[in-house]
């Protein structure tokens, strides 16, 4: 689910880019800094929206360092379980598929995947199709799911998703 | 119908507080479980003994059941201390079904079997399905993800870089597929506990009093009259087919015995307008036999009746308008009191009146007639008259 909502942020800058620009690094910054990270809380930021405050910097004694802390808005994507997306195939194998929901990995056991998909690990690229060969998701493939689970850890999130729900599956366009 | 002295309650079970009790005893009890609530239902407050008798039931069966039933909060009992045919005094227990309860009960155990199909479901996600070939190292499907090497290919330990495959044994169980199954099939529960929501049960309902006459121990009560007794008691205020059935075995076992509360008049169970023929046989079907064929009078003993009161109606001496007798029918002939021949509009007609048994024009009455008249035919020709001749001076 995406969300648009304040947050805040503590620039650290090197005494080199103090100067007329000052500002305008800090900005730029803010946006290397946040855009496509990923909290448990807030999900990936997905882009800042607007720098609402950049408050009066810090020197830190002995280093030069200043810290601006800067509140700014974001749009962001947190994912939560129950939640039906569309995703990206990246692979496909016997044990299963990744696909992608943007910046979101996730993972759909064979299991998950209906009992008429078998996966053809013969057909290029492997793929899962239905008896009569009348769905076949392969890779790149546009297909929805449901998220039945999240682990968030420190660096990201990764999910797993199920096609074993009425209007999952395949997008056909 | 019974509900008319209270509006807000409901004096009577509804019938599909009644399914619903007997098809969640038979969906998630035993057979004898369900044995007992269907005499429950059937008989709002029962005696352990008649129990017993009725389902021939061990009593130590019996009790294990109810205890059970109890426990479950489907059943409730109470205790009553009883004059035994002995003269000691005995406890006794009654059983009856506390439908608000039961209602609740049921509500909170769907609601419980929900929630352990939820965990289940979501334990599924954390169960391991894969396992190291060389540290016997298990991962969950969430860890697929980091176990995934996308240039082999392959899947390989995080721990020991060795390849991982699928733990066959892990095969979860199709959890979704559950909770689709388990709402489809209680759903016809669902829908009667949604009917159910809004009613009030009248206190007598919910805690029902054992039956009067249970405390009538003569000695012809016992396993040949049980029928009789409790089961009039617990139909009487049911209107269904089960009351004619019940009070039949009643006729035969125990009239004498039995003592009907309050009889049912034809009025209230047939309607009296149309053929009387009809309509009494058909009541004594539903009404007790025994006391509809007192009640029950042919249909000349009444018209003779009714003839009676209708002429002792005349005689009093209610004057007939012209114009009235339009309208009066045939039952009119009967009177005595006089009255137009015809239609008032005709002028060459003279109306009548009667006197003693002889009828005479109005315009032949003198007065030797008028001294002849009793008074109330004297005011009739008053009447009469006068209606005459304000039409002839109009």
């Amino acid at each position: 689910m995406f969300y648009h909502i304040s947050m805040e942020h503590e620039i650290l800058l090197h005494p080199q880019y103090f100067g007329p620009k000052l500002l305008d690094t800090v900005k730029q910054k803010l946006f290397t800094e946040v855009e496509g990270t990923c909290t448990g809380k807030y999900g990936f930021v997905i882009a800042v929206t607007t720098i609402d405050k950049i408050g009066a910097g810090t020197i830190l004694p002995g280093q030069g360092f200043v810290t601006y802390p800067v509140k700014y808005t974001a749009i962001v994507f947190r994912p939560f379980k129950g939640e039906v997306v569309d995703a990206v195939v990246t692979q496909v194998n016997k044990v299963g598929m990744f696909a992608e929901i943007g910046p979101l990995s996730c993972f759909i056991s064979h299991h998950s995947i209906p009992a008429e998909m078998e996966f053809d690990a013969l057909a290029t690229p492997a793929c899962y199709k239905s008896k009569d060969e009348d769905i076949v998701i392969k890779q790149d493939d546009e297909i929805r799911l449901k998220i039945v689970g999240t682990r968030v850890d420190a660096t990201g999130i990764f999910a797993i998703g199920t096609l074993m729900d009425d209007y999952l599956g395949l997008i056909s366009s | 119908m019974e509900n008319q002295k209270d509006v807000v309650y409901v004096t009577e079970i509804p019938s599909y507080l009644k399914t619903l009790a007997r098809l969640v005893a038979r969906g998630f009890y035993q057979i004898e479980d369900s044995l007992i609530v269907d005499m429950l239902v059937r008989n709002q407050c029962m005696k352990e003994k008649d129990l017993e008798d009725l389902l021939k039931f061990d009593l130590k069966l019996l009790r294990a059941r109810m205890i059970t039933l109890k426990n479950e909060k489907l059943v409730q009992v109470r205790l009553r201390m009883e004059t035994g045919p002995d003269g000691k005094a005995q406890k006794m227990n009654y059983y009856f079904i506390n439908y608000k309860s039961l209602v609740n009960v049921i509500k909170y155990k769907l609601d419980h079997m929900r929630k352990r199909m939820e965990t289940q479901e979501r334990d599924a996600t954390n169960r391991a399905s894969f396992k190291c070939t060389n540290c016997l190292k298990t991962f969950t499907d969430l860890e697929a993800g980091e176990l995934f090497d996308p240039i082999s290919c392959g899947y390989f330990c995080t721990f020991c870089k060795q390849p991982v495959e699928e733990d066959a044994s892990a095969v979860p169980k199709d959890s979704r597929l559950m909770l689709a199954k388990f709402n489809e099939q209680v759903q016809l529960l669902y829908d009667l506990l949604r009917r159910a929501e809004d009613i009030k049960l009248a206190p007598e309902l919910l805690e029902p009093e054992p039956p009067r006459n249970m405390n009538d121990m003569n000695p012809n009560y016992g396993r040949n009259d049980r029928g009789g007794i409790w089961s009039g008691e617990a139909t009487r205020s049911t209107g269904n087919a089960d009351t004619k059935i019940d009070i039949t075995i009643g006729d035969e076992g125990s009239k004498t015995k039995r003592e009907e509360k309050k009889e049912r008049p034809i009025w209230m169970t047939e309607s009296t307008i149309g053929d009387y023929g009809e309509s009494s046989s058909s009541s004594t079907r539903a009404v007790a036999s025994e006391t509809t064929s007192v009640d029950r009078v042919p249909r000349e003993d009444i018209m003779s009746l009714l003839m009676t009161f209708e002429k002792k109606d005349g005689s009093s001496g209610y004057p007939v308008i012209p114009g009235q007798d339009l309208d009066g029918g045939g039952e009119m002939d009967v009177a005595e009191v006089g009255e137009m021949e015809d239609d008032e509009d005709d002028d060459t007609n003279v109306p009548t009146v009667m006197v003693g048994t002889q009828r005479i024009p109005i315009t032949d009455v003198d007065e030797e007639v008028i001294a002849k008249m009793s008074s109330s035919e004297q005011e009739v020709y008053i009447q009469v008259c006068q209606d005459y001749y304000a039409n002839v001076l109009d």
